[in-house]
């Protein structure tokens, strides 16, 4: 385990102690202890209704994860401790959609969530599992660029071109 | 060749920054026989070091070092440009217009604007036209000295029918850098289609692979990469006496020169003007106009994406190579003054996403995402007239690795630059819709790589910083050699007018050096 993910961690059992403690008045113990999900499956379950691509493999939304772990981020922090505190040990995608949705909503504003959605999406498109889902082709150098795969090959311009013309300017 | 000068050797010509203006001058001036010492800031990449990989490649070339932006710009990044041998050469995406005749003349042919520093250049299009017609020969410019243009990609075919559609007549796949068959020992493209990323078969220009190689085969051309220059010194007598410089392994030296050349792209050569002050120069060096940092251009610039009804793979083929000159031209029926012209652009799906919606999430969001192969984009690039209050300067208290105040650039838009970029986006999204666009997204706050002005030339020395060769006024060895010379900003995309503006200093610079008047 490296230090980065311990430090993390270990942030994380404390606050969520401390949530647990001055929280609402609960008597759970603390959702980090009760809950068979770790911290990456709970933050790519996250990720996956943040930009819900239902091809792509969990493999795809495990990284994504893994790199807002990384983050190490006390906005991270805090945010995961609050989603451990709605899921109460429920694994993410076992909580109804509508509530997991709300809840995300609710946070749209917040620093954390801006964390989440920006390193979410710029970890998903980044991804070369996800280029064919949006139709990008990618690096071409190696396949000799994009000269003779299609870069001048559009067929539907023509017709719609012809049915609008004579438009005045 | 690898030539060393010696650091006390006072008879060389020193330049900082290899990119446009600098290796363009540096190439010059050493085949001339005279001696050069061109200092880099950034690393030397080698074509194997060339990647389609946009992130990684910004990490490779990129000026990372903190900047701060206030007003209309990013507040962190308010610049793109590069730390590399090569300069942002090394990215850009080789557009190569030259400016117009009007566009040498702004204040006489639109009037001052309010509350700007309009002003018209010290020579015209006719002076500039020798060292264009070169500057295109050397770059290998598309449809000039009979080199073909390049082939029409999607993107350029979409934006080339709907151009047609709204009445436009003047459009092409632009003047470019970029060879279209193989040309001077650099090879055809391949539309790769990650020209700003850096080219891996060099056959978009950059002085990286061309004119500096070319300057070191001289044997007069020493270049010195990983190398900051933190100070440029003087003397009592107000001549320029060399640079102080940090070397890689982190020792601090100075180099003595007999002319010292700064082309070390505008946020650069503006710190360095201003943070070289002394008792003699208690402005910053070359400031006696208090112009230096301030008339800070970009270009008004937005990009475009249009929703179409079928497939583009935009990013298929060269970024840039396609425009739109129609709307180059100065008519105040339009709303505002000066011109602008369209030119096509692709960007990869990260962009686009923070384009279509910069805090979009959740299914909908994916399924607009899954239409990116249906996108097509265009980038608008119009004059940004100067306003003093439009300037780099630098922090306060705070100070980078080496010392320096971190600069802040100063930039809001002029009422004249919004007039042009709503005249702009309306045509833009009518272009798109008359091809059955279903939608259209525009973006208009980020940061520029078209930087100007902040050392602007001048017939007098009390509104500008230097004279029509570059020259400083108050320094007589000391030059400015890149973007920050330029006195209005055009519609063209200035890397073509730098390289211009150099080969037209060498010549003076030479001829300076001959008859001892430097």
């Amino acid at each position: 385990m490296s230090s980065t993910r311990r430090k993390f961690l270990s942030a994380i059992s404390q606050l969520t102690a401390v949530l647990a403690l001055v929280g609402c008045g609960r008597k759970e113990v603390p959702a980090a202890e009760k809950s068979g999900e770790s911290d990456l499956d709970l933050l790519a379950g996250v990720a996956y209704d943040l930009l819900p691509f239902s091809e792509l493999p969990p493999a795809t939304y495990l990284k994504a994860a893994q790199q807002i772990m990384d983050l190490n981020s006390a906005d991270a922090v805090a945010g995961l401790a609050k989603l451990r505190e709605f899921s109460r040990g429920t694994p993410w995608r076992e909580l109804p959609e509508a509530d997991r949705l709300t809840l995300l909503s609710s946070w749209q504003d917040s620093s954390f969530f801006s964390v989440l959605r920006a390193n979410t999406v710029r970890a998903l498109l980044r991804d070369p599992a996800t280029f064919a889902i949006v139709g990008y082709g990618g690096p071409s150098i190696q396949l000799g660029g994009y000269l003779n795969r299609g870069f001048d090959d559009i067929t539907w311009l023509s017709a719609a071109q012809g049915s609008r013309k004579g438009m005045s300017p | 060749m690898n030539t060393k000068f010696e650091l006390n050797d006072s008879s060389v010509v020193v330049i900082v920054g290899s990119g446009a203006g600098g290796g363009a001058l540096g190439r010059e001036l050493s085949a001339r026989g005279i001696k050069v010492v061109c200092f880099e800031a950034g690393r030397r990449l080698q074509l194997a070091d060339i990647e389609n990989d946009g992130p990684k490649m910004a990490a490779k070339m990129n000026w990372q070092d903190l900047r701060y932006g206030e007003g209309d710009v990013p507040k962190t990044n308010p610049v793109t440009s590069c730390k590399t041998v090569g300069g942002t050469t090394t990215h850009w995406t080789a557009n190569c217009p030259r400016f117009q005749e009007f566009e040498f003349a702004a204040l006489s042919t639109y009037g001052q604007l309010d509350g700007c520093n309009l002003a018209d250049w010290p020579l015209t299009l006719r002076d500039l036209s020798p060292f264009y017609h070169r500057a295109e020969a050397m770059l290998g410019v598309t449809g000039t000295h009979g080199i073909p243009r390049l082939p029409e990609s999607n993107n350029y075919k979409v934006m080339a029918a709907g151009a047609r559609n709204i009445g436009y007549r003047d459009f092409d796949t632009y003047n470019m850098a970029i060879n279209p068959v193989a040309r001077d020992g650099r090879a055809p493209c391949l539309q790769t289609g990650f020209c700003s990323s850096g080219c891996p078969i060099n056959a978009k220009w950059t002085t990286l692979f061309t004119h500096i190689p070319e300057a070191e085969a001289t044997g007069f051309f020493d270049l010195r990469p990983e190398c900051m220059v933190t100070r440029l010194l003087t003397d009592e007598k107000r001549r320029a006496t060399g640079v102080r410089y940090v070397d890689k392994d982190g020792n601090t030296r100075e180099q003595r020169a007999r002319v010292v050349c700064v082309a070390a792209n505008v946020v650069e050569t503006t710190r360095l003007l201003l943070h070289s002050k002394t008792a003699r120069f208690p402005n910053g060096l070359a400031n006696s106009s208090d112009q230096v940092g301030r008339n800070y251009m970009r270009h008004a610039a937005t990009v475009a994406l249009g929703l179409m009804p079928g497939e583009v793979h935009f990013y298929k083929g060269t970024q840039t190579a396609g425009v739109i000159r129609d709307e180059v031209r100065h008519d105040t029926t339009r709303g505002f003054s000066g011109g602008y012209q369209f030119h096509t652009l692709s960007l990869g799906p990260e962009r686009v996403a923070a384009m279509m919606d910069p805090k979009g999430w959740g299914k909908d969001y994916a399924s607009q995402l899954r239409k990116y192969k249906n996108i097509a984009g265009i980038a608008i690039n119009g004059e940004d007239p100067p306003q003093q209050t439009n300037r780099i300067t630098l922090h306060p208290t705070e100070k980078d690795k080496f010392g320096m105040p971190v600069a802040v650039v100063n930039y809001r838009f002029h009422k004249n630059t919004l007039a042009m970029l709503k005249h702009a986006q309306g045509r833009a999204e009518a272009l798109f819709r008359s091809l059955g666009a279903t939608d259209v997204f525009f973006a208009t706050h980020f940061g520029a790589t078209h930087n100007m002005g902040t050392a602007r030339m001048g017939m007098d020395a009390t509104t500008s910083v230097c004279n029509q060769w570059g020259q400083t006024h108050d320094v007589k060895n000391l030059f400015v050699s890149d973007g920050s010379l330029f006195v209005t900003s055009a519609s063209a995309n200035p890397t073509l007018t730098i390289i211009a503006l150099a080969l037209r200093q060498a010549d003076y610079l030479a001829q300076q050096l001959k008859s001892a008047a430097v």
